[in-house]
């Protein structure tokens, strides 16, 4: 793979090209492959990875750090899998997001989930009935989860105690 | 017998138990014991991870050295910061 890039690049590319993942986001050369490829624009018409880097590339700064839309990603890295020239939007949103968090813009949604997960040491604990107990046991696996919520609860007040007041 | 410890994260014990199951019955076949995680706590990505990269390393961090197999992570992750 070359290492040339194929597009203009404005101010906002060139910052995220400097935080770690994001450095090859001007290879891009627009094909879609990313959105055809995305589980989440399947269920989400809003959602384009596409549209999204193409406008970190023309420099829509405010306009991306105040989206949710970097918050959707699920990580599960297809885009990137299939992408011919060797971009990951997985790992550019994820730079977008570092900068988002500094700058204070986090969704309100993913800020309750982040707080719910340090809560209860994992996130599907409201999510987990009797009807899953059940299914685990005819399975033959133990429906006793045992998750830790104490070092989580320590990781809480340790490393984020100043975003919770703020 | 081999012994491994397996973690299963969030989604898979919830969403996805016969992942599980399937993941346990192929290791016991090719002669690998599978001991569940008990204690373990949300590996942190994602969601943690981009809010506070120290607190999804801590998290992350511990689960591995839930692991008996692997006291050497757990020697490092006592080292100060900076020596890891």
């Amino acid at each position: 793979m070359s290492n040339e890039t194929h597009t203009p690049s404005s101010d906002f590319a060139k910052e995220i090209a400097l935080i770690p993942g994001g450095e090859v986001i001007n290879k891009c050369i627009q094909c879609g492959i990313c959105t055809a490829s995305c589980v989440v624009a399947c269920v989400d018409d809003q959602y384009r990875p596409r549209r999204l880097i193409q406008k970190i590339l023309i420099g829509k700064r405010d306009e991306v750090l105040k989206s949710d839309q970097p918050w959707l990603c699920m990580t599960c890295r297809m885009c990137e899998e299939r992408c011919q020239e060797g971009v990951s939007p997985a790992e550019i949103f994820h730079a977008v997001r570092v900068l988002a968090v500094k700058e204070g813009h986090i969704p309100k949604v993913f800020q309750i989930t982040v707080e719910k997960v340090l809560c209860d040491g994992w996130m599907l604990a409201d999510a987990y009935t009797d009807f899953n107990e059940d299914e685990r046991e005819d399975l033959g696996l133990n429906p006793t989860l045992a998750w830790n919520d104490t070092f989580s609860k320590k990781v809480k007040k340790k490393y984020l105690a100043e975003e919770e007041s703020a | 017998m081999k012994e491994i410890m397996l973690y299963r994260g969030c989604t898979t014990p919830v969403r996805l138990p016969a992942y599980e199951a399937a993941t346990i019955a192929v290791l016991g076949k090719l002669g690998v014991k599978v001991v569940e995680m008990d204690d373990a706590n949300c590996c942190g990505a994602q969601y943690v991870e981009s809010v506070n990269r120290m607190a999804f390393a801590a998290m992350s961090g511990r689960c591995h050295s839930q692991d008996p197999g692997r006291r050497a992570a757990r020697v490092r992750a006592r080292l100060p910061p900076g020596r890891v």
